[in-house]
């Protein structure tokens, strides 16, 4: 080997390690700051109950957005769910976007719908077929349209709700009974006003679920479904509260999220044409109003539960985080102006520089890494010791992260109650190192090749429904 | 190995291992303490309890039990059992209280640096059924401030509604939430108050950005308390310069109903903002004004398609005549024709429309 060629080996060796050591330095920073945050959080919530909140009339009307497609055997225990929360003021808007199967047809009959005066129409959308309404259950409209995809089917919602905030979620997540309660509590505690809030998501692989609602929770029997619940841990937990103390969250995950309808209306709703659409929403709402000179804030509430099944098969895992990094991708070529831009205040110096050269980045530089580790220590390039370090620093540090997290979740909500569920997620989060990450490494990679060769469509979606066993596979979400 | 990786794993392994205990250490903390505590607090609500309704001996055992207990656990025993009792009960958990000397500390409390603690004394003397203590509004923290306006709403002292009323127009969406909700709250003693507020209010024809909002909560609490003297008071604001003044104008009287009602917001069916007439017709629909029916079935063919909309679902809730004027509208041509029938359809062969 060249002294040139050892020397640039050295060189990137010595990159990889300093990338990978600032990444976790900044990852420890994050959890630091998510535990204030949540620690103060937990205060707020002893000392002010959320009663008067369940019982107000005048509290902020909340609409529901529950897009629909292929949905026949989750559709009528979903709607049944979302028109049970405790909630006073609450709509709930189902869109069947263009189902094939008798999603429709259920919905007409379980709740005796009839046609109804349709559209306000602000928003431009696939052909709505019609809008239904029920004597019986007079806060449920359901719309239904040809099929144009999700962000289209939230627009036609969007196109029906008169509410102050309107509440965007996937059909097949389970949203806790008092979510509604809990998230709302930002829009009324801001003066300068939120831009939107978003909810823990969790994995409801496993638990046990009594009519829509997740009654116990418990550990994914699959390990590849429970090492995602430490994923999801992880993300929400630390990563997104972290962030309500770094410059906002960038996304406000698609299974639910909650926005002030006049700044959804006037940004146009939805962009029909990204697979990362929640995430784009979020960035240009945020632009939006840092260009009007408004506040830009976009919150997480770590205690509004939304549980959706996450996929236990790989295929299904690969396509979905292929979609997400090709989604993240979109959003941030999308709004490059604004990286690295004072204008934009944090969102412009540590939010989006964060998400560019982490979040997609990252699978480059670590798969280079393996690459190097994989060719190099056979053919005697690389030493031992930067082997040793290697994974020391990115997959040691990271398992700290992820089990930091899980204490987290052991002190603040402690869902997972059995001593054998606390034992199976924190080997979880020691076994995710080794080999998962490596994997997802390898599919978000997969997905920045299909962004740059413009691959477009979302993939096959899979649904059996919560109470069946098979995979699903949930909406866009960067769960890291 | 090198010394330095030597030590870096060693370091890793220590954190593992010391996050992996906590988590442990946790979760057995947790079990014992649930195990230790709900007997307790099972005991001390049982107590209090029987000390609300119970006399002497009752109260004498109850404070005798609860001194045994965590000062934390007293407060929030105490606190539970506030919630849900009134009058004679009230009276006799204060003298629980007053014995374990928890009302002391509660207004000591008050003045504490940490905000939390203030809110916990507030929280204490609003359920012992203490004077409110109004100089609270004026608190640097909004968990405090939002105390004290529901401590307020559980007195009848008019100064201090009064206070309560401006909160109305708070900037904080949650205290003017919280303002607005304890006036529902109130009932017929909030109405002096907020008549005299609406009658201030109503001298300002151009209203300003924060204004306008406060005017606006007060019609809403004026529209859910919907009481006559409240009409009257609202009544001026159905021809302000702010278009969304006026439409929640026309939800008040819609909220009274009545005929001079229907015909002021009949009236208001040819307000030149969208808003203002969609919410008119949604008004007549909401009172069942059947008199105005033809006026709410010409403005099927309203330019606005808000408007439209709002009369065709006013039409469905007119009975009988509604149904004959949407049967008439839907053999016309234009918008309004498919809306009438789409109506006549959500209501089925004879059944009626609920929104």
């Amino acid at each position: 080997m060249t002294s040139f060629a050892r020397g640039m080996l050295v060189t990137f060796e010595g990159f990889l390690l300093v990338y990978f050591a600032s990444v976790n330095l900044f990852y420890l920073v994050q959890l630091l700051l998510a535990g204030l945050e949540v620690r103060e959080h937990q205060k707020r919530l002893r000392l002010d109950p959320l009663w008067r909140v369940l019982d107000s009339s005048v509290a902020p009307r909340i609409t529901v957005l529950s897009p629909a497609h292929n949905e026949q055997l989750t559709i009528i225990s979903s709607v049944r769910a979302l028109l049970g929360l405790d909630y006073p003021n609450l709509r709930v808007v189902v869109i069947n976007d263009g189902s094939g199967d008798a999603t429709l047809e259920v919905l007409l009959q379980a709740f005796d719908l009839r046609v109804a005066p349709g559209a306000l129409g602000h928003i431009d959308t696939e052909r709505v077929r019609g809008v239904y309404r029920s004597p019986s259950h007079p806060h449920l409209i359901v719309v239904d349209k040809e099929n144009g995809g999700k962000a289209d089917a939230l627009n036609a919602g969007l196109n029906q709700v008169r509410t102050d905030l309107v509440c965007a979620i996937d059909a097949d997540t389970l949203i806790e009974r008092d979510a509604l309660q809990r998230m709302v509590r930002p829009f009324l505690l801001e003066e300068s006003g939120v831009l939107a809030a978003g909810g823990t998501i969790r994995v409801a692989n496993g638990s046990k679920i009594v009519a829509g609602r997740v009654v116990e929770a418990k550990v994914p029997r699959r390990w590849l479904a429970r090492v995602q619940v430490v994923e999801y841990l992880r993300a929400f937990l630390f990563g997104r509260t972290g962030w309500n103390r770094m410059g906002g969250n960038l996304i406000v995950s698609g299974a639910f999220g909650l926005f002030k309808t006049e700044d959804l209306i006037a940004a146009g709703g939805y962009e029909a044409d990204t697979v990362g659409e929640d995430a784009e929403l979020v960035a240009r709402l945020r632009r939006n109003a840092r260009l009007e000179g408004r506040s830009d804030r976009v919150v997480f509430v770590p205690d509004p539960v939304a549980w959706t099944e996450v996929p236990s098969r790989f295929r299904t895992l690969r396509r979905q985080r292929a979609r997400w990094h090709r989604g993240l991708a979109q959003v941030l070529s999308r709004h490059r102006r604004m990286i690295f831009n004072p204008r934009f205040g944090a969102l412009g110096l540590v939010v989006m520089p964060y998400f560019l050269l982490v979040e997609l980045i990252a699978p480059v530089i670590e798969s280079m890494g393996l690459a190097a580790l994989a060719i190099g220590i056979p053919a005697g390039f690389v030493n031992t010791e930067f082997a040793i370090a290697y994974f020391l620093v990115a997959y040691g540090l990271g398992a700290i992260v992820s089990l930091a997290a899980l204490l987290a979740e052991e002190v603040t909500y402690h869902r997972y109650r059995r001593a054998r569920s606390r034992i199976r997620l924190v080997l979880a989060a020691l076994a995710e190192n080794t080999g998962y990450r490596q994997l997802t490494v390898l599919w978000r990679f997969q997905g920045l090749i299909e962004f740059l060769r413009r691959r477009e469509h979302w993939g096959h979606m899979e649904r059996a429904g919560f109470e069946g066993a098979a995979s699903t596979e949930i909406a866009p979400d960067q769960a890291r | 190995m090198n010394p330095l990786l030597k030590n870096l794993l060693l370091g890793e392994i220590i954190v593992l291992l010391v996050i992996v205990s906590l988590i442990a250490g946790h979760a057995l903390l947790l079990s014992f303490r649930e195990r230790r505590r709900m007997v307790p607090n099972r005991v001390a609500l049982d107590a209090l309890a029987m000390a609300s309704v119970g006399g002497a001996d009752a109260r004498m055992r109850a404070v005798g039990l609860l001194s045994r207990t965590r000062r934390s656990l007293r407060i929030q025993a105490l606190l539970d059992v506030a919630l849900v009792v009134e009058g004679r009960a009230r009276a006799e958990l204060r003298e629980v209280a007053d014995e374990l000397g928890i009302t002391r500390d509660a207004h000591r409390l008050l003045h504490h640096r940490r905000w939390w603690k203030r809110v916990t004394g507030a929280r204490v003397l609003m359920g012992l059924g203490e004077a409110p203590r109004v100089d609270l509004l004026d608190d640097e923290r909004i968990e405090v401030q939002q105390v004290a306006i529901a401590w307020i709403s559980e007195a009848d002292d008019p100064p201090a509604l009064d206070r309560l009323v401006r909160f109305a127009g708070a900037a904080i969406p949650l205290l003017r939430f919280v303002a607005q909700d304890s006036l529902l709250r109130l009932g017929p003693t909030a109405m002096p108050p907020l008549r005299n507020r609406l009658e201030q209010l109503s001298g300002i024809h151009r209203p300003d950005e924060r204004q306008t909002v406060e005017i606006l909560a007060l019609l809403e609490v004026a529209e859910g308390m919907g009481d006559p003297e409240l009409t009257e008071a609202a009544l001026p604001f159905m021809s302000n310069g702010s278009a969304q003044v006026r439409a929640s104008a026309v939800g008040v009287m819609a909220a009274f109903g009545g005929r001079k009602n229907e015909r002021r917001a009949a009236g208001a069916l040819s307000d030149i903002d969208p808003l203002v007439r969609a919410a008119a017709a949604r008004a007549l629909g909401s009172m069942g004004a059947w008199k105005n029916g033809h006026v709410v079935r010409d403005h099927l063919s309203d330019r606005d398609p808000l408007v439209r909309r709002e009369a065709a679902i006013a039409l469905g809730r007119m009975g009988p005549v509604g149904r004959i004027l949407l049967r008439d509208a839907a053999s016309w041509d234009g918008p309004g024709a498919s809306l009438a029938a789409q109506m006549l359809e959500v209501q089925g062969p004879v059944g009626q429309v609920t929104r």
